[in-house]
């Protein structure tokens, strides 16, 4: 009998446009073979990719809808991005997020403020909630090695069940009685932009954001020594570099930014703290970050295409009744679509058959 | 006195219950880690298997049918992760965590593509029948918890301990752990990593699959998106707590499955305690027992480490 | 079984890895009962070979007989069914079983329930036959090297092989363990069985062989018997020509630059490993560190360049104290490093050469608000590959893509020209190990370079003909402590094996 073999060898580095078109060929057969799952529902994979596209970029809404919905991405992934940098797993930016929205609606609530001010403090709050909610991953790991990929996992759900007791328990909306918190002051809204639906200024930043992002990477020391002790912790210590305190920094940046996407989702989006704040805006993060390799455009591009598959899904799921986990089962494939390109750039892999 | 005897009983029924999903996720665990291998993907793998579960054992009415598809099919899915993270070697942190979400989302697609719910209400299904063993069975509070369960409950009891005695006392055994800790060595001795890491990471995603079956024809009767309620990562946990021992995972499973029936009986009886508070409590201690071992433990030396025999100098 | 003469005829072997072809269209036989060396440099293809005769590798090309008959290896176990077993360089053994685990690992024949009780005692006959000292049921974690290696031995004997391959098996031994080897290949080649010993040294073949094949560059080029040939032809058949490096002693000593003074340090496990070690180094000296290997030098180099915890004791760099300093520090008072695993203490093997050329320099050529001057940098870089010869075709491309001999040429050009004026000593260990004459070569000239500079070097080595040639003084370390010193040049290889032996 014939059996096939799969073959991993090294090869000489690949350069960077033929790197690209093999991830985005892989990230095609992914979709392919998730579109599978659409034949039951009688639909054809090409028709829903075009359902897909038509619903997340071809209208004025749909495209607004799928902004509206990268905001909070592009904040998680920007985070998660400098986490993995230094390959600190933060596995935990849907916490971090409602720990960040949850000062910033305390804020947002009983705090009065001229406008620019109050969006500024409710932001900074945002900021120092994903951090604290980060904090103790970080303190464990360098003062006792715990493993942070656990301990990050844990704390989504810690934090998660600790707002749902609040909401539940302390801080119900007095007008509605929903589990949620009472609405924000207008004054710490986040503008919308005209014309854009309910497009907000969180995404403006997030935008500035990565740009700053993107100078830190290129041109500065720290982008530098980050990339560095990401490769290679041993090596960087032993240059002299400072790596534990570079690693509790971009931890702690890490959080903050994924406190800052929940804060923007309150201040931009809801204007109140709900259980369900986030669909996943965590999780999604890791996946752009994953995706995006870390690097500033790689993150931003990343971030643009899982809102296109979400909003796309989503609007597929009205349409046709194509569960939306399915977007799931496709945003799954895309972690082992960036894994292989990692491989692909110094390995070659091909499959043989063997006696 | 009544109250204190139900609320007694209840919670070491839930006790047990929560355990056994804990105990056969995280012993399948120990197995992948132990032969390298980070199943990050155990999560989506218990709500996969939780789904294929309740969908079999519905649409069949047998819930042994259920349970076994279960671990076939979620073992099929590890099989697929394999290739990824075994034979081609591809970042384990990544590509397994991308494999719980596929779980997941599989877990709900499958079962809206094959049950039509009705009005909203979930159904159920009749799940496991439960023993009853005269006078064992009747004793207060342990005689329902231990001498009551479903019949799966005992069949997972069996299986966790069979795995324990093929880890310790099994040529296999002996195998998994040499390409967890030294593949090359195991390599040259013409032992076949890649074989041992694929039965161990079958071994691993089949019990996360019938732990995923338990919760959803056993523990309750019906399913829900999400319902395994980060089981998978406290199993992760519980394999450091154990020691990658699987003895020791089954007693430290017993410990957590306590910690959660906390939760669950405060949710029940007490309207106005935030249960939330008590539902983390699993994830807190989880945390806190993490710390004093978190230096000390061996963790398998090959862990995380593809193995490529061309690699050599 | 039919005897054949030649218990193994390899024909044609061929095999390329990426980028390099390692074995290259070679032929190969093995007498029975022979003590065969296969003798060549780093990287000239002996182990490839060899782990191709053993199903480790695949050939590309070419056919293996054994007996007379052609096989088909695909992994070692169907090897060592045919007989043939090795013992690799870097041991190949689970540290966490014990030693009869380790050794039944591989044995189709125990079921699956294991026999341990049988196996016990068959691995005790093998014990006591051979007069090995061990216990089966030690954990493999807990042994010296040389324990380690009598476990692979036993592990061969009691796989029954008749062919038994050894992969450099010399180089972590003391001079005493080495001639009990040397007895064991003769007592096992009395009993009919073949050894093929792999080595790059020249006067261990001469000694122990019955024939000896030499190989370079992936080829063989001659297979002589030590009674028809001398040193002199196997060096020139084994390296070509090369510029030899003059060897040369100091000129001038100056003052000490490093001093350290009963100095103790804990391994990671708690226990002492440098016990009391006092040495000094002089401006414009080296100083050589004999020993074997895991006498303490690992743990005395981490506690210099700070990232061991010094117990007790001091080291001073001029007089200053840096003691339990961190490692940025000390190296700002002009202690260097050259790492022992260059590949992953020394080098960003996935980062470019450029970036690995900048990891000392960058920090100079950043403003205040921390840009970096990449223009001003990249011609740091290419002035420093010209100048270190380092063989590259363009700086962005990973490390990891060159050479062993250039990786290691990036990591001294980084490190030697950081800062003149205020390097002040260097820390080499093991600096060309794994590397090939030439760029071994190099390594030492650029030592002596720094030396006549007025620097002072530390050098830590496991090979005595280095710390021979190079050292102006040997310290011979032992149980973390400096048993001997001997001033170089005045010293017999022989005399300073002795002293490692721990023979006074």
């Amino acid at each position: 009998m014939r059996l096939p073999e799969i073959i991993v060898e090294r090869r000489e580095p690949l350069p960077h446009y033929k790197l690209i078109i093999y991830y985005i060929v892989t990230i095609i057969i992914g979709f392919l073979l998730t579109s599978l799952a659409t034949i039951p529902y009688g639909l054809d994979p090409f028709t829903a990719l075009y359902l897909m596209l038509k619903g997340s970029l071809g209208s004025k809404y749909g495209f607004s809808e799928t902004i509206v919905r990268m905001s909070p991405i592009l904040l998680t992934g920007l985070g998660v991005a400098i986490a993995f940098l230094v390959r600190f797993w933060n596995i935990g930016a849907e916490g971090q997020l409602y720990v960040g929205a949850l000062l910033s609606a305390l804020i947002g609530v009983y705090i009065s403020l001229p406008k620019p001010l109050h969006i500024l403090v409710a932001s900074v709050a945002g900021l120092v909630g994903g951090a604290l909610a980060i904090y103790p991953s970080i303190y464990l790991k360098q003062r006792y090695g715990v493993d942070e990929v656990v301990t990050t996992l844990l704390s989504n759900w810690i934090y998660i069940l600790w707002i749902s007791a609040i909401l539940h328990f302390y801080w119900k909306n007095p007008l509605t009685h929903w589990p949620e918190s009472p609405y924000i002051h207008d004054s710490a809204e986040l503008p919308r932009i005209p014309g854009f639906g309910r497009m907000h200024l969180g995404f403006i930043i997030g935008i500035i954001l990565i740009g700053i992002y993107y100078i830190m990477y290129t041109r500065s020391k720290y982008g530098y020594e980050l990339k560095m002790i990401g490769l290679n912790p041993k090596a960087a210590y032993l240059q002299g570099m400072d790596v534990d305190k570079r690693i509790f920094i971009a931890a702690l940046l890490s959080g903050a930014l994924a406190g800052l996407a929940g804060a923007y989702e309150v201040m931009g989006v809801s204007h109140t703290i709900r259980e369900d704040l986030s669909p996943g805006y965590g999780y999604s993060g890791i996946l752009v970050a994953t995706l995006g390799m870390s690097h500033p455009i790689g993150v931003f591009l990343a971030a643009f295409f899982v809102s296109i598959i979400e909003i796309g899904m989503l609007s597929l799921q009205r349409t046709t009744g194509i569960p939306y986990p399915l977007a799931m089962v496709f945003e799954g494939s895309l972690f082992a679509v960036a894994a292989l390109t990692q491989l692909y750039s110094s390995y070659r892999i091909r499959i043989v058959w063997r006696d | 006195m009544g109250f204190v005897i139900g609320v007694l009983t209840a919670f070491a029924i839930l006790m047990i219950r929560d355990s056994i999903s804990l105990m056969l996720a995280a012993v399948g665990e120990a197995y992948a880690e132990r032969s390298g291998i980070l199943n990050l993907g155990i999560e989506g793998m218990i709500m996969l298997g939780a789904s294929i579960g309740f969908v079999v054992t519905y649409k069949t009415g047998n819930p042994y049918l259920g349970f076994i598809s279960a671990g076939l099919l979620t073992g099929l899915l590890g099989i697929i992760m394999g290739i990824f993270v075994i034979s081609i070697g591809t970042q384990q942190h990544v590509t397994t965590l991308g494999f719980t979400i596929i779980g997941s989302g599989l877990s709900v697609y499958i079962y809206r593509l094959s049950i039509e719910s009705v009005g909203g209400v979930p159904p159920t299904v009749e799940g496991f029948p439960r023993i009853y063993i005269p006078y064992l069975t009747d004793i207060p509070v342990i005689g329902p918890s231990i001498f009551g369960q479903p019949v799966a409950a005992y069949v997972v009891v069996l299986i966790v301990l069979f795995l324990h005695w093929i880890m310790e006392y099994t040529k296999l055994g002996l195998h998994i752990k040499a390409v967890g800790d030294n593949p090359k060595a195991a390599d040259t001795l013409g032992v076949n990593v890649f074989m041992i890491r694929y039965l161990a990471i079958f071994i691993a995603a089949s019990t996360a699959g019938m732990a995923g079956a338990w919760l959803s024809t056993a523990h309750s009767n019906m399913f829900l998106p999400n319902m395994s309620m980060g089981r998978g990562w406290i199993a992760i946990a519980l394999v450091s707590f154990g020691m990658w021992n699987p003895l020791k995972i089954i007693l430290g499973s017993l410990l957590f499955g306590g910690l959660d029936a906390l939760g669950s009986v405060a949710q029940t009886y007490g309207r106005n305690i935030p249960y939330q508070f008590l539902q983390s409590i699993p994830f807190i201690v989880t945390i806190l027992v993490l710390i004093p071992i978190a230096r000390r433990a061996k963790v398998p030396k090959a862990l995380l480490k593809p193995y490529r025999r061309e690699e050599a100098e | 079984m039919k005897s054949h003469e030649n218990i193994i005829e390899m024909h044609g072997i061929y095999k390329k890895f990426p980028g390099v072809v390692a074995v290259d269209n070679v032929d190969f036989n093995l007498i029975r009962g022979e003590i065969h060396s296969l003798l060549g440099e780093n990287g000239a293809g002996k182990s490839t070979l060899m782990k191709i005769l053993y199903g480790y590798y695949r050939p590309d090309r070419g056919r293996i007989f054994v007996d007379g008959r052609e096989v088909r290896f695909r992994s070692p176990s169907d090897a060592i069914k045919y007989g043939i077993g090795m013992v690799f360089q870097h041991f190949n053994l689970v540290d966490s079983l014990t030693v009869l685990e380790n050794i039944i690992l591989g044995d189709d024949n125990l079921g699956f329930i294991p026999d341990y009780s049988s196996a016990r005692k068959r691995v005790i006959e093998i014990i006591n036959e051979y007069g090995f000292k061990l216990d089966p049921d030690t954990g493999v974690g807990y042994l010296s090297v040389g324990e380690k290696q009598r476990v692979e031995i036993i592990k061969l004997l009691y796989q029954n092989s008749r062919v038994m391959i050894f992969d450099e098996p010399t180089t972590v031994l003391t001079p005493a363990e080495k001639s009990t080897l040397f007895n064991f290949f003769y007592n096992v080649s009395n009993e009919d069985r073949s050894i093929i010993f792999i080595t790059h040294k020249l006067e261990e073949a001469m000694n122990v062989s019955d024939r000896i094949t030499v190989m370079k560059r992936g080829k063989v080029v001659a297979t002589l018997k030590p009674e028809e040939t001398d040193i002199n032809e196997l060096a020139r058949l084994m390296v070509g020509r090369i510029e030899p490096y003059e060897i040369r002693r100091s000129s001038r000593r100056g003052k000490t630059i490093l001093k350290i003074n009963g100095l103790w340090v804990k391994d990671d496990l708690g226990r002492f490993r440098v016990k009391g070690a006092s040495i000094e180094v002089r401006e414009g000296e080296i100083v050589g560190i004999a020993g074997v290997a895991g006498n303490g030098q690992k743990e005395l180099i981490e506690a210099i360049i700070g990232i061991r915890k010094v117990y007790k004791g001091s080291i001073y760099v001029f007089g200053e104290d840096i003691t339990n300093m961190d490692p940025s520090n000390i190296f700002n008072k002009g202690v260097i490093i050259i790492p022992e695993d260059r590949n992953y203490e020394g080098l960003f093997m996935d980062a470019s050469v450029y970036e690995n050329l900048i990891s000392r320099v960058y920090r100079e050529s950043s403003n205040k608000l921390g840009f970096m001057d990449h223009d001003g940098l990249r011609k740091y870089a290419l002035k420093l590959i010209d100048e270190y010869g380092i063989q590259t075709p363009d700086i962005t491309i990973p490390v990891k893509a060159l050479s062993g001999g250039n990786r290691q040429r990036v990591v001294l050009a980084r490190e030697f020209s950081y800062n003149e004026d205020r390097k002040k000593v260097i820390i080499a260990v093991y600096p060309s190990r794994g590397l090939d004459i030439k760029a071994t070569n190099f390594v030492r000239t650029l030592l002596m370079r720094e030396r006549e500079k007025g620097l002072g070097i530390l050098l830590v080595s496991d090979d005595l003909d280095e710390v021979f040639e190079l050292s102006d003084r040997i310290l011979v370390m032992n149980d973390g402590v400096i048993i001997r010193e001997f001033e170089g040049g005045r010293v017999s290889e022989e005399e300073l094996g002795l002293a490692i032996s721990g023979v006074k």
